[in-house]
């Protein structure tokens, strides 16, 4: 089956225009514009906000074009009955919560035109039912996510009904350009283009900073292919929740319930609201706030996190679309997908962390034409307030974020060789051509390709021999392919596994699952303890096989769990725009409210203002402290905290702690150490960079933390699913840290730990803005303080407590030291 | 710090030591527990590539510990193996090397849960089934108090906390009435445990033991450098 792409100009839009007016709508000028590319046989990225009409745009010309053919036209169309119906269309979304709203928003218009299709989906969450029909080709339609796509090519027998894949639908591909849940989309992609050339690609993007990069990403085979606008991002209006006149307030921290009663005040003055925050257990701590003092019906409150069991998301959701919630706690897991026309009112508790998010958020609210989105932001902390003053011009100005697409991540690529290998078999040749025509692999080399395939099949590099290792095999007809059934299991549990940590499911005794919790968290409670989690005070009664059985508590508090990676960092964009504020005019009305707290900053030390690098040399009770402020963005700082460390400690051998966020870094010495004006000048140097911080890479653990996430990617993590255990897997545990540590010490040349240092080096510590930062920072006028007690701005970075830690001393000194101090502390 | 630590228990003495076994004088025996062989194979096994020299590399630590102190006896007590035995595994070559190297010592095993392929394994070694009491002592592989003994023991691989350093280093863990041996092999994970009243633990840092005078490690996030 060929598209054919000469004759489809004469292929009119007026079924879609009827079915639009039917339901009193008229076609957007930038929809039929999107049409006729399509039909013409052209990929295409197409940037607008949520609820513009992106959906209808992305899918019309697909429609048309099936339409038409229905009325006698060349193109075959799929019959009822027919055993195996070929996928026309596949739109992939990066949030399971978002695929069956999508399912619904696609069926409307297809069963408007009368085409006789089956809309179906394939998620992480999708029932029993909807996997098999995906698996057994029922389909025309198919809505996925990137991970389920790649579970889905893994399976041989599905391979030939996406043959004559028609139209790829990217839905909100901002949110996976930057990350490697797009490096797995992007393989997919080139799979799928392989197997049908002549497929139609078009991605959904909201505005971002690097728009035309995103395109070049997600078509690098169509170059030339358009980049079409939609409607305008509307504009925002950012409301700030003072805190009252004389009310005291944090200078650290991230709940903010001190705002209860202002917040309470403001969802009580519309009919829906959606409170966003940053963190699944802020918003577990909020929806708890919130019900202890509701005044309403307690149905009317809800809560809404990628934790929560999809059946209670659901119920949220729908409580939302028919306006029977007034109120919903939500997460990111909310962030994106269709609107929710009930909702009036956004808040957003906490740091706004970027530009862009802030945009999106305020977006949800029920649109009203002409006019302008609003939130209401409650801050946690008194910095925050500066946050919302700076990205109120951030939005003004329209800085929006880029998203850089990460570049050769071989433990996505080894795990998309082995799915391939499960999948019929690959050609070694051939799939390295193919991987070259992605964004994220077109730069490797034939040394690093022969390495990952020694990697899926020998187990190591070819030179070491290890006849026990079994993964992939190459048979006689040169094909790769995996033989073990096992291996084939345990590989395809472990698709998908990307973000999500090791879990644990969490269920009533009596039946009921609530969701899942992270392994390390249950792993500390014992029988009977409480914690709160999907809004209720739980107790734990067992855990076995990767479940924890619980029952409601009776009374208690019960601490929240904390969910791994939820420590978002503030975009540089917005960090700039947070320096320019205070050292600004300060008139903005957040920046007034908190004009004690500046004068205090201005006597103890002095405000940052650009032009100048504010650093502060203070001693507390636990000993003394460097702080310096540079405004670069919390990843920078981790970079730059560790790079000084440890040309602090070749000065003289010493131990730092070291934190960051997202304002500055702080070191501290464990041994007594001075500081003056030109050491600290000389430690900035940006001289030596990149030798001192590979160096400071393998001193601290930067690149041991990254190792966990290329370790499960790369499948040497075996996958602990809740409510699993096998047995065959239980001698197969161990840390990403242990595995890490056995490979630095007997295969110090493994890929995947080079792979873990450059990832440290390029995508965490963003080494060429560290440069640009150092370079920076030696053009400022230094201004080192030594404040008799934490400043306003330190005060937080010491809270934030013990993050990084370096030392050029041996472990037997500090051993020793911690010792003697225990000793003082607990002593006999 | 010192490379060894004198306990005497019930007139017995033992040396601790810092290379994460225990020396016992009076018998002129060395032991040691949870040596996890083949770990790494195990793991290859099924599709997951790690280096071996895991192995190798326990193997002759244990060279060195056998010649330091010139023991006559070795005693591992339980997880000698970490899975199955195969015939064809890639670390039985070192093991028979290893064997033949030190042909006259004794080498004596107490089965641990790993343990189910030690039977057939054929390593040229004694099997002492799951417990063994001599003199002041009961030698087993799990941790569990003895209504008259002193029981040596593994199973656990006690780890160390300290303030304000975020590596964890293998320890004994030394209670009353029972002395929990670190894990020998390098390739082990292991726990912090709960320390109760009396409870002591003695960091094994590279080779040196560090007493640790009697604290609550878990759960404190305090800032202590």
């Amino acid at each position: 089956m060929k598209v054919d792409a000469s004759k489809p100009k004469s292929i009119p839009h007026k079924p879609l225009v009827t079915w639009f007016k039917s339901r009193g709508w008229k076609p957007l000028p930038f929809q039929r514009r999107l049409w006729d590319r399509y039909l013409h046989g052209e990929s295409g990225l197409l940037h607008t906000p949520t609820g513009s009409g992106k959906t209808l745009a992305a899918i019309g010309g697909a429609l048309l074009e099936a339409a038409s053919a229905g009325r006698g036209d060349t193109l075959p169309r799929s019959k009822p009955g027919n055993k195996v119906r070929n996928l026309q269309i596949l739109w992939v979304t990066p949030l399971k919560a978002l695929a069956s709203d999508t399912v619904r928003a696609l069926r409307e218009p297809i069963e408007g035109l009368g085409l006789d299709w089956q809309v179906g989906l394939r998620t992480g969450d999708a029932s029993a039912r909807d996997k098999r029909l995906a698996r057994a080709g029922k389909l025309d339609v198919l809505v996925t996510t990137p991970e389920s796509l790649a579970l889905l090519l893994s399976y041989p027998d599905t391979l030939p009904q996406l043959q004559a894949l028609r139209c790829i639908v990217v839905d909100e591909w901002h949110e996976l350009l930057g990350n490697k849940r797009g490096v797995l989309l992007q393989l997919a992609l080139a799979q799928l283009r392989t197997m049908s050339p002549a497929v139609r690609i078009w991605g959904l993007s909201a505005t971002l900073g690097n728009l035309d990069e995103a395109r070049r990403v997600l078509l690098p085979h169509a170059p030339q292919s358009p980049l079409v606008s939609g409607v305008a991002p509307r504009a925002v209006k950012l409301e700030t929740l003072l805190p009252q006149p004389g009310q005291r307030f944090p200078w650290a921290g991230h709940l903010g319930l001190a705002q209860l009663p202002g917040v309470l005040g403001k969802l009580m003055s519309v009919s829906t609201s959606l409170v966003f925050t940053n963190t699944r257990a802020q918003a577990e701590l909020w929806f708890q706030a919130l019900d202890s003092v509701w005044p309403e019906d307690r149905a009317t409150l809800a809560l809404h996190h990628g934790s929560l069991e999809p059946k209670l998301r659901a119920a949220a959701e729908a409580g939302l679309r028919d306006g029977s919630l007034r109120c919903v706690v939500a997460t990111s897991s909310l962030d994106l997908g269709v609107d929710f026309p009930a909702v009036d009112q956004v808040l957003q508790v906490g740091s706004p962390k970027g530009v862009a998010r802030l945009i999106q958020r305020a977006g949800r609210a029920k649109h009203r034409p002409g006019q302008a989105g609003h939130v209401v932001c409650v801050p946690s902390h008194v910095l925050e307030l500066v946050e919302y003053a700076a990205v109120r011009r951030a939005v003004a100005k329209g800085d929006i974020e880029a998203r850089r697409p990460p570049r050769l991540s071989l433990d996505v690529l080894a795990q998309h060789c082995v799915s391939r290998a499960l999948s019929g078999g690959f050609d070694a040749d051939a799939l390295f051509a193919e991987v070259r025509g992605t964004h994220a692999f077109a730069r490797l080399d034939a040394p690093t390709w022969a390495a990952v395939l020694d990697f899926i099949v020998q187990g190591g590099s070819a030179l070491s021999h290890y006849p026990e290792f079994r993964k992939v095999e190459r048979d006689d007809d040169g094909l790769y392919r995996v033989h073990d059934r096992r291996i084939a299991l345990r590989h395809r549990l472990s698709i998908g596994t990307i973000t999500s940590d090791s879990s644990v499911s969490v269920k009533f005794l009596r039946g009921g699952r609530l969701g899942s919790v992270e392994e390390a968290f249950v792993g500390r409670l014992r029988r009977g303890d409480r914690f709160r989690f999907a809004g209720r005070l739980l107790e734990l009664v067992r855990l076995e096989d990767m479940t924890a059985y619980v029952r409601i508590a009776k009374s208690g508090e019960g601490m929240v769990p904390k969910w791994m990676g939820g420590r978002m960092p503030l975009s540089s964009e917005l960090g700039r725009e947070v320096e320019a504020v205070l050292g600004g005019d300060h008139a903005e009305r957040e920046l007034r409210a908190i004009a004690p707290l500046l004068a205090l900053q201005a006597r103890l030390s002095s405000l940052p203002a650009s032009g100048s690098l504010l650093a502060e040399w203070a001693s507390t009770r636990d000993g003394a402290h460097l702080f310096v402020f540079p405004f670069a963005g919390r990843q920078v700082h981790e970079g730059l905290a560790s790079l000084i460390a440890l040309r602090w400690g070749r000065l003289q051998a010493n131990t730092f702690n070291f934190s960051a966020n997202d304002y500055g870094f702080v070191l501290s010495p464990a041994a007594k150490a001075t500081m003056d004006a030109a050491t600290l000048l000389s430690l900035l140097s940006p001289e030596g960079l990149l030798d001192d911080l590979y160096a400071s890479l393998n001193m601290g653990e930067l690149a041991r933390r990254q190792f966990r996430e290329i370790a499960r990617v790369a499948g040497l993590l075996p996958p602990s699913l809740p409510g699993r255990a096998p047995r065959s897997t239980r001698q197969l545990q161990a840390s990403s840290g242990l595995l890490y540590d056995v490979l630095q010490r007997f295969d110090p040349d493994h890929l995947l730990l080079a792979q873990a240092a450059r990832e440290v080096l390029t995508s965490q510590l963003e080494l060429s803005r560290l440069a640009d930062t150092l370079a920076d920072c030696a053009s400022r006028q230094l201004h080192l303080h030594a404040p008799a007690t934490l400043t306003p701005l330190a005060f937080p970075l010491w809270a934030e407590g013990l993050r990084g830690q370096l030392s050029t001393e041996d472990w037997k000194t500090r051993v020793q030291r911690a010792a003697t101090k225990l000793e003082k502390q607990h002593g006999h | 710090m010192a490379t060894e630590f004198k306990l005497v228990i019930a007139g017995e003495t033992l040396c601790l030591l810092g290379d994460l076994a225990v020396y016992w004088p009076s018998r002129n025996r060395l032991m040691v527990a949870d040596l996890h062989l083949g770990k790494a194979d195990t793991f290859r096994r099924s599709g997951i590539g790690l280096p071996s020299g895991g192995t190798s590399h326990d193997l002759e630590r244990l060279s060195y510990l056998l010649q330091k102190t010139a023991a006559a006896e070795l005693w591992i007590l339980g997880d000698m193996l970490h899975g199955p035995a195969p015939h064809d595994a890639g670390w039985r070559e070192s093991w028979n090397a290893w064997r033949n190297q030190h042909a006259q010592v004794r080498i004596v095993a107490v089965a641990g849960n790993h343990d189910r392929a030690l039977i057939n394994a054929g390593l040229e070694i004694e099997l002492a089934g799951a417990s063994v009491e001599d003199g002041a002592f009961v030698l087993r592989h799990e941790p569990v108090q003895h209504p008259r003994l002193h029981v040596l023991c593994g199973h656990i691989h006690p780890l160390a906390v300290l303030p304000g350093i975020r590596r964890r280093w293998p320890a004994f863990w030394l209670r009353d009435g029972l002395t929990v041996l670190p894990a020998f092999s390098y390739f082990t994970a292991g726990v912090a445990p709960g320390l109760a009243a009396g409870d002591r633990l003695a960091a094994c840092v590279e080779g040196d033991l560090v007493m640790l005078p009697h604290f609550k490690a878990s759960g404190s996030r305090s800032r202590m450098a």
